[in-house]
């Protein structure tokens, strides 16, 4: 799903990709919205977070992506590792989604990745997007530039990735 | 988990608790914590960990919608 994204480092996919989680633990009271107001800077601008704070602020992440490294013989930090750690639903993310036992499939599926089409524009923070039979409103800060019909990866109601000739890319 | 997503108690029983996500229900079988009736909390391994402030809960299950 995400094989063309371009440019970012794996530090930067991991955190755009974590981004939506760190914006409901300000709301759980786990993360100071000042440092929240930090990584998104830094998705936006993307200025490196070091491996280390990466690793600290999302151990089980880190866990489950190193453990993918290892089966594959690989490191963690791998480029191609973080990609598909993020976008293999055989054994990324997704995958580690689907095996929870403790929460509903609504929920479930608003925490998986997913391919969506962008449907119509709200206003230049927030757009409606479809796939499958769910059609529902994003977060489209990391993607500012979306028209309607562009493909974009989403990930617990934010717009991490937009497609543009047939790759993804930071808009 | 990284499904940090709050359900509401609706329901205390002698050995376990009704959680409502809005479409379905959950039973978890333990809580670390205190909780009553109508507080919004946070579910892992069927135990309920962790307590979230009502308003902070909805705007989560609003990003839901």
């Amino acid at each position: 799903m995400i094989d063309k994204i371009k440019k970012d480092s794996p530090e930067l996919i991991v955190l755009k990709f974590a981004l939506p989680c760190l914006a409901i633990r300000v709301l759980e009271g786990t993360l100071a919205q000042e440092q929240y107001r930090s990584y998104e800077s830094s998705c936006l601008s993307g200025k490196a977070v070091s491996r280390k704070e990466l690793e600290e602020l999302l151990p089980k992440e880190h866990k489950r992506r190193s453990a993918l490294a290892k089966k594959l013989n690989s490191s963690p930090w791998d480029r191609e590792i973080v990609k598909s750690y993020w976008s293999d639903s055989r054994e990324g993310h997704n995958s580690v989604v689907n095996s929870d036992e403790d929460s509903p499939e609504h929920v479930k599926e608003f925490c998986r990745v997913h391919e969506a089409t962008v449907v119509s524009l709200k206003n230049n923070q927030q757009f409606r997007v479809s796939y499958d039979d769910v059609n529902r409103e994003v977060i489209g800060l990391l993607t500012p530039n979306v028209q309607p019909g562009d493909k974009v990866l989403i990930h617990k109601g934010f717009s991490i990735y937009q497609q543009i000739n047939g790759e993804y890319y930071l808009s | 988990m990284c499904l940090t997503i709050p359900g509401k108690v609706i329901e205390i029983k002698k050995d376990s608790f009704v959680v409502d996500y809005v479409s379905e229900k959950r039973e978890a079988i333990a809580s670390a914590i205190d909780v009553k009736k109508g507080d919004y909390v946070i579910v892992s391994n069927k135990i309920i960990i962790k307590k979230i402030p009502e308003q902070n809960a909805k705007k989560i299950l609003e990003m839901l919608q």
